[in-house]
């Protein structure tokens, strides 16, 4: 009752002052935007969906930010009434989450309270939010950053990360320093060289009887970025203090990564190649953390990002503890003129990415195992090779064809025992402009595999009345065997300005959820979704 | 809960005051040559721009950029039409987006915001989203998500504000 008090003054507040012009907010920015995101539960038997105590699951996220000149501040208030099924428990009731204020100046930065910063390519430390899986490690804190001289950035972190509504207990701190080689030497050079380095460090009081268990857990990392013209190529070395901790099941083994990224690319070809070998690189504020909680650093999934459901239904799941491998990117358009281009060019993209278990020696001893650096097991986790062929035919018709096969090793990905999971898949995709206003787009999938859940076909049709609305059906049906199971979906989309709507009824499969190479495991669920976006 | 209904109707007392985001915030992205740019400096010799905030792994954020792709020679030559592209991919793909961006031989302006600090700022919470800043250096339009066709709404609004900027 109290707080309709204070939200009736509050209104009439806003209202009563409408012309009033405080000199201090003169020249002032204000800004923000608003979700949520609800979900109506039904029992679904045919796919084991089940209904929570609370039917109705509703996420919610309110942000505000304040400028003016230098000074930056702002807040987030979240909801979870109660929190959509999948998601961590621990995001539960409502409450400011984030809350920060600033100074940004050209050369000088100072947050206080929540922030996100990325040291690198983030493999000592990322602080970031993906509200779709709902990771949120941002750290409540101190952040600076600052250039003493021109071609050297600092950066400087201190602070405890979130964890679900609450802060974690490790405390974490970090610095790093980039140098922009040429702006140091002043040279005239197109060509960029950047030379840095990291030092990451977590405190956690250990309050338990093993003498052996340390506190203090530092990563170093040492990177550098080289780019001549067409070529590029760039490095990252990390290596981390023994961390026994229930994810690496308390092995007391250095962790070491080492990352390589090199590119070339000419107008109308590219490729790249990656390769990376991780060993207990899990990097944590807390011992027992499990899931997605208390991340410090992120090494993300080396391989393709899928676009279509049939390509997501087997997603590669990063093994940050032992894990060697690498993928190759190649993307080419053919001009138009020539056989193959025709009228508008033909867009080529081709990706190969395969990931082992290192080869490792058992060990009597609190490691638990000995490897050799580059030493390869036969124990594959995952390859997908794939190529996609985007061609427009003409103003009306644009194809997309796409192949992948893929390898999943689901007992080592999934952790329980299956069969290797060896799939071929294609998807043809139709976009057909029915005039310039009015489109269909008809997406045909199929996977084929002799094991888990057999063979995948899929089907969508979307209509979409440019700019605004999209609706759409879709289905994906595993037609063999003794787990079948239609997995329908149909919903519709408005988007007016900073302003999206959307409504869908139907299927999620249980499974894994993965964006940005982070997965989360994901119920089955049957019902209704329903989310609004608004920026303002 | 108290609390938290006191600093949300102070901070809309505030918004009531005020003016909302207009500007671009004054925060850094990279270039895919690895250099540090402020987004303040975006600019197009004094007329307005586009900037598309996508990401590799996007399907309707791709079909946007091509579709604005195949018409780019075109609008450029008649009105200046200019389109910064700010890749938000993080680590798994942000070392792609150079060969990405190339080998497609997409004419844009092409930056990269690994750590999504822009998007942030900006308030954006889905993928693609758009937008126009005019030549005084104000956002006067934006739009998230992409329905085919819409390609020629966002020229069609460019060419507004163009004409809104040259009256003035």
């Amino acid at each position: 009752m109290k707080n309709l008090h204070v939200l009736a003054v509050a209104v009439s507040l806003f209202f009563g002052t409408k012309n009033i012009h405080a000199q201090f907010l003169t020249g002032a920015n204000f800004s923000g935007s608003f979700e949520t995101k609800n979900q109506l539960f039904r029992t679904d038997n045919n796919i084991g969906a089940t209904v929570p105590n609370d039917k109705i699951g509703s996420n919610n996220y309110l942000k505000l930010d304040f400028s003016k000149g230098i000074f930056v501040a702002g807040m987030r208030y979240e909801a979870y009434l109660p929190v959509i099924f999948g998601y961590s428990p621990l995001y539960n009731g409502n409450k400011i989450v984030n809350r920060f204020f600033g100074i940004r100046k050209d050369k000088f930065e100072l947050t206080v309270g929540n922030f996100y910063e990325q040291f690198g390519s983030g493999l000592v430390f990322r602080a970031y939010e993906d509200r779709q899986l709902g990771i949120d490690n941002s750290v409540d804190g101190v952040s600076i950053k600052f250039n003493i001289i021109e071609p050297v950035t600092i950066k400087a972190i201190y602070g405890k990360q979130r964890l679900g509504m609450e802060t974690g207990n490790g405390i974490i701190r970090g610095i790093d320093a980039e140098l922009d080689v040429f702006g140091l030497l002043k040279s005239n050079t197109a060509n960029y060289l950047s030379v840095s380095g990291s030092l990451v460090s977590r405190y956690e009081a250990y309050t338990g009887g093993l003498s052996t268990v340390p506190e203090n857990v530092t990563a170093y990392s040492a990177r550098f970025d080289f780019v001549a013209g067409n070529f590029g190529l760039n490095s990252e070395y990390v290596q981390k203090s023994s961390d026994p901790h229930l994810l690496n099941k308390y092995s007391y083994r250095k962790g070491r990564t080492l990352l390589i990224n090199s590119s070339y690319s000419l107008e109308g070809m590219g490729m790249n190649v990656n390769l990376r070998r991780t060993e207990n690189m899990d990097f944590r504020a807390e011992r027992e953390a499990v899931n997605s909680d208390l991340l410090i650093n992120y090494v993300p999934g080396l391989s393709k990002q899928h676009k279509y459901s049939v390509l997501n239904l087997y997603p590669y799941a990063v093994q940050s503890n032992n894990e060697i491998g690498g993928q190759i990117d190649f993307y080419a358009t053919v001009p138009k003129g020539t056989f193959l281009g025709k009228n508008y060019g033909t867009l080529i993209s081709a990706n190969f990415s395969t990931y082992y278990e290192m080869d490792t020696i058992a060990t009597t001893n609190a490691e638990a195992f000995n490897s050799d650096f580059f030493a390869v097991s036969k124990t594959k986790y995952f390859h997908d090779f794939n190529v996609e062929i985007e061609k427009k035919w003409s103003k009306k018709l644009k194809t997309t064809l796409t192949y992948a096969n893929i390898y999943y090793n689901k007992t080592k990905l999934e952790g329980e025992a299956y069969e290797i999971v060896k799939s071929n898949s294609v998807v043809a995709d139709f976009l057909y402009f029915i005039n310039e206003k009015n489109s269909l787009r008809i997406e045909l999938s199929h996977l084929a595999t002799k094991t888990d859940y057999l063979n995948w076909v899929g089907a969508m049709v979307e209509y979409g009345v440019a700019p605004y609305f999209t609706c759409f059906v879709s289905d994906l049906y595993n037609y063999q065997g003794n787990k079948r199971a239609h997995y329908y979906n149909t919903g519709f989309a408005i988007s007016k300005g900073d302003l999206n709507f959307s409504l869908r009824y139907g299927r999620q499969k249980k499974g894994v959820l993965c964006v940005g190479g982070v997965c989360t495991q994901v119920p089955a669920f049957s019902g209704f979704v329903a989310g609004l976006t608004v920026a303002f | 809960m108290k609390k938290s209904i006191i600093v949300i109707c102070l901070l809309l007392l505030v918004l009531n005051i005020v003016s909302a985001q207009t500007k671009l915030p004054g925060i850094k992205v990279r270039t895919l040559d690895g250099k540090e740019v402020l987004a303040t400096e975006f600019s197009n010799n004094g007329k307005p721009f586009v900037i598309s905030f996508w990401g590799t792994w996007c399907k309707p954020c791709l079909q946007e950029l091509q579709a604005i792709a195949d018409h780019y020679t075109d609008w450029n030559s008649e009105s200046g039409f200019k389109l910064i592209a700010v890749s938000t991919d993080d680590a798994k793909n942000s070392a792609k987006v150079k060969s990405f961006t190339r080998g497609k031989a997409w004419p844009f302006e092409i930056y990269t915001d690994s750590n999504q600090n822009l998007y942030r700022a900006l308030n954006i919470t889905n993928l693609p989203f758009m937008l126009i800043v005019n030549a005084q250096g104000e956002i006067v339009y934006s739009h998230s998500g992409y329905v085919p066709g819409s390609e020629t709404e966002v020229y069609k609004q460019f060419k507004e504000i163009l004409e809104k900027g040259s009256a003035q």
